[in-house]
């Protein structure tokens, strides 16, 4: 329990009678608070905004600015602080409209000294339990920050250093290792990859929850973001053999979203589109634009997902279990990143399949906001 | 003016941006002291220091420059196109950019503009950073403890974050490209950074009276005072070299031995130095030590007031610490003042 | 036949300089490697390699990007092709001032753990001509 009269302990109030404003600083000085009192909505605002209080006691019925107007600004400025009513006319439509407005509690005059003491003393502890939920959520937040840098790092960087040996080792040494161990070594290089893969994810996953992956502020060129990931793509050597076709109006405006997370959720469709289709077989991703909303499409002419798989699909780590993906892997992340990522740039993401034709995956994404130009002040 | 917010463990990221807009240099440790130079790594540079040796006018001032050579053959050559190097200063004290914005005004403003001094300053992006003043800071007292233009960026600590001012549409471009470095500032942040401006506006330790102080330079020029300077004076002109609007230079040609081809050079100069009021036919103004000590206080405080009407000392203290004969403006101003009170009351008649 | 190209690896991580320093001898390429961006600059002075392969992360977050700045300010290193190698690249993304907007001046970015075919097919074809960012300059 904190000790009363330190200078947190700031009660502000507001009432343009003077003996109400005297009588409440008495009886809570006495109570160990520090108290300033106004008369007139503007001055008392000004101090919150200032000082920050934890308690503000207001009347509702004065001339100028009016207790609900105050409680209106005041909540705005600090929506923890804690508010108490007073007012001689005390009906219970008042009552219910001060707490509807925003208010802790309602005391209507003439109180005793004890009566005010007792809602102060409650409404304290109230603002007090407050910023002790928000230290506890900043601190699991920082806690999870550092979690995730922690295995962003120690967990990733032997693994990458591992798979770099075997990388180099079978790339340089193949012809001189017996069969069996160019065999196991690319199985580890395999298994190695998909944990790096699932790391990634997970990662992505982590800080699109935390909204540090998405940077809804900017920009994103659709034509370009697509061109990377498709060369990407086709320059991963030994690859499957689909080709994958592009069709994105040169004059396509740009998307909201930043291209980093553009270009995972595009990535993530179009590896799937690649990995589900049958040799020889097509992706296409086309892109239009329809009023205030751009349309990305990702088909491909793959083995398709059965129906009830379909509401399945987003969830995490779901993966369809089919005889025909049975060899296909992956970690059940891309598509609950990519549905993540739509979420968060508020757009949709839907699937249309038959099951031996293809998938067609549609995007729906708001158009980028213009930005508006900045004042340049003059240079030197 | 656009207010964003960079939190500071992001601020390692955002200076290695910056070389996108020039060569960068910031405050990195030099010996016991602190000087702008180019930071090998961000753990080199240190945003909280209290001054560096010397001041930024030496980017837009160098020490030494050529500004043309002349040779038989190829003729004239201005040099002026080595000037424009974009660099960025990262870390400018508000003082600072207030004397650099002094400096404008000498060289960049009027009917004779110095086209060599204006290439640097407009190819030099200044990222400006607050600071605590120690005992020997006074700008506030000499109004330069904040700039409102001079700067493309300007920090402010709010804490765990810096708020950044934007100055310039430079300054918008560097924070566009750092674009996911930074945040909207709340309100928060707001009160906070207000609340920070006030304790720094408190934290001088250190102030003087400018009030009437050029009337009372005037009428106390025979003070005895000055002969103790001129006495302590090495004349080595440190006091200049390292001052933030001190802009003397002296001019010479370096002709290549044997040719009819050389340079001109443009070089620092002080008034402290003994040849600084020497003229052709031998008279020297200031051949005393004590008439040239007097003479940069009286200019700082008192001459450069009449001619641009606010004095050219911005406070930052650095003369004070760069003073082996250990003269402090702030003394000599203090009892230049006190000193007159004592006259005035002794002088005046009885009641 | 012609003298064999040098390669300068600056990584701070042992194992990854060991594996790529095996596949770029066995390619027939000399290496020479260095722990941090200072000794990297001290060593591409002596050596003047005809490739750098820099890490950005090194002993700080941000060194190799600081070592780069160096490099292509130093005239008898700025020519030099530069490959930047990040396991961080794709990942983090508080590291997305994106490379592509063309404010740091490499000329190829690849991932870690790099790809023996890619890395070879790149260093092949950037030690083939002189680098193009360090000739079109950076912006005012």
């Amino acid at each position: 329990m904190q000790i009363k009269g330190a200078p947190d302990h700031l009660v502000v109030v507001i009432d343009d009678d003077e003996v109400m404003r005297l009588s409440c600083q008495q009886i809570l000085q006495k109570a160990g608070y520090k108290v300033e009192t106004f008369g007139n909505g503007h001055a008392g605002i000004k101090r919150i905004q200032e000082a920050r209080p934890p308690l503000l006691i207001v009347d509702i019925k004065m001339p100028e600015l009016d207790g609900f107007e105050v409680i209106n600004i005041v909540r705005k400025v600090d929506p923890d602080l804690v508010i108490v009513v007073i007012t001689g006319y005390a009906t219970i439509e008042t009552a219910v409209d001060a707490m509807k407005a925003g208010a802790y509690d309602f005391l209507p005059k003439p109180f005793t000294p004890n009566e005010l003491r007792m809602i102060i003393d409650r409404g304290f502890e109230r603002w007090r339990l407050t910023k002790e939920a928000q230290r506890l959520r900043q601190e699991k937040e920082e806690v999870e920050r550092k979690f995730v840098t922690l295995v962003s790092h120690q967990l990733k960087s032997p693994l990458v250093a591992i798979k770099q040996y075997l990388d180099v080792l079978l790339f340089t040494s193949k012809d001189q290792l017996p069969e069996k161990a160019a065999e196991w070594v690319q199985r580890c290089q395999v298994r190695l990859g998909e944990m790096l893969i699932l790391i990634q994810d997970w990662l992505a996953l982590s800080r699109i929850d935390s909204g540090s992956l998405i940077d809804r502020g900017t920009s994103a060129e659709l034509g370009k973001v697509v061109e990377n990931v498709v060369s990407e793509y086709q320059q991963a050597p030994g690859g499957p053999n689909v080709s994958v076709r592009v069709s994105i109006p040169p004059d396509l405006p740009p998307v909201s979203g930043d291209p980093v997370s553009i270009s995972m959720l595009i990535g993530n469709l179009v590896n799937n589109a690649v990995k589900y289709n049958r040799p020889g077989g097509t992706v296409s991703v086309t892109a239009s634009q329809t009023g205030n909303l751009i349309t990305i499409e990702v088909s491909d002419t793959g083995i398709g997902i059965p129906e009830d798989a379909l509401r399945h699909l987003f969830e995490e780590f779901y993966r369809v279990k089919t005889e025909a993906t049975q060899n296909i892997p992956g970690t059940g992340l891309g598509l609950v990143i990519c549905k993540r990522i739509v979420q968060e740039l508020h757009g949709t993401i839907d699937v249309r399949s038959k099951q031996g034709e293809g998938t067609t995956f549609i995007i729906h994404l708001p158009v980028a906001e213009k930005k508006n130009d900045v004042e340049a002040k003059s240079g030197e | 003016m656009k207010i964003l917010k960079i939190p500071k463990q992001n601020l390692d990221l955002f200076v290695s941006v910056l070389p996108a807009f020039g060569d960068v240099y910031a405050p990195v440790r030099r010996g016991t002291g602190y000087a702008f130079d180019r930071p090998s790594l961000w753990s080199d540079v240190h945003m909280d220091y209290p001054r560096t040796i010397l001041p930024p006018k030496k980017f837009m001032l160098p020490p030494r420059e050529a500004t043309f050579s002349f040779d038989p053959v190829k003729g004239f050559q201005d040099k002026l196109a080595d000037a424009a190097k974009p660099t960025v200063l990262f870390g400018v004290h508000a003082y600072d950019i207030y004397g650099l914005n002094i400096l404008d005004r000498v060289f960049a403003q009027g009917p004779y503009k110095d086209p060599y001094y204006i290439a640097r300053r407009q190819a030099t992006a200044i990222i400006g950073v607050d600071f605590q003043p120690d005992k020997n800071h006074f700008a506030r007292s000499m109004s330069a403890d904040w700039v409102d233009t001079g700067f493309d960026l300007f920090l402010s600590d709010i804490g765990d974050s810096y708020l950044i001012l934007v100055g310039t549409s430079r300054g918008d471009d560097i924070v566009l490209l750092s674009g996911c470095l930074t945040e909207k500032p709340t309100e928060v942040d707001i009160a906070e950074y207000k609340r920070r401006a006030n304790e720094r506006r408190e934290a001088y330790q250190t102030r003087i009276e400018l009030e009437e102080l050029p009337e009372i330079l005037e009428m106390e020029y025979y003070n005895k005072v000055w002969e103790e300077m001129g006495a302590r004076c090495l004349s080595c002109g440190s006091c200049s070299m390292v001052c933030p609007t001190c802009y003397c230079f002296d001019v010479t040609d370096e002709v290549n031995l044997g040719t009819r081809a050389g340079t001109r050079i443009r070089q620092w100069d002080s008034c402290l130095f003994k040849t600084h009021a020497l003229v052709a036919g031998g008279e020297n103004f200031r051949a005393a030590r004590a008439s040239r000590v007097k003479f940069r206080f009286y200019h700082k405080q008192r001459g450069f007031v009449a001619e641009y009407g606010r004095p050219s000392c911005i406070g930052c203290g650095r003369c004070i610490e760069v003073c082996p004969a250990k003269i402090d403006i702030v003394s000599v101003i203090e009892s230049i003042r006190g000193e007159r009170h004592e006259h005035a009351s002794s002088a005046s008649p009885s009641a | 036949m012609s003298e064999p190209k040098t390669v300068l690896v600056i990584d701070d991580d042992h194992d990854f300089v060991a594996a790529i320093e095996a596949l770029l001898t066995s390619s027939g390429y000399r290496v020479a490697t260095a722990s941090n961006g200072r000794e990297g600059l001290q060593e591409a002075k002596k050596i003047q390699p005809d490739l750098i392969l820099l890490d950005v992360m090194m002993t700080e977050r941000t060194e190799g990007f600081f070592t780069l700045q160096e490099v292509r300010r130093i005239p008898s290193l700025s020519r030099i092709p530069v490959i930047v190698i990040s396991s961080i690249y794709t990942d983090q993304p508080v590291f997305r001032v994106s490379p592509e907007a063309g404010w740091l001046p490499a000329d190829l970015f690849l991932p870690k753990p790099v790809e023996p075919v890619r890395l070879l097919e790149e260093a092949r074809r950037l030690m083939g001509e002189s680098s193009q960012t360090a000739a079109a300059g950076r912006k005012p």
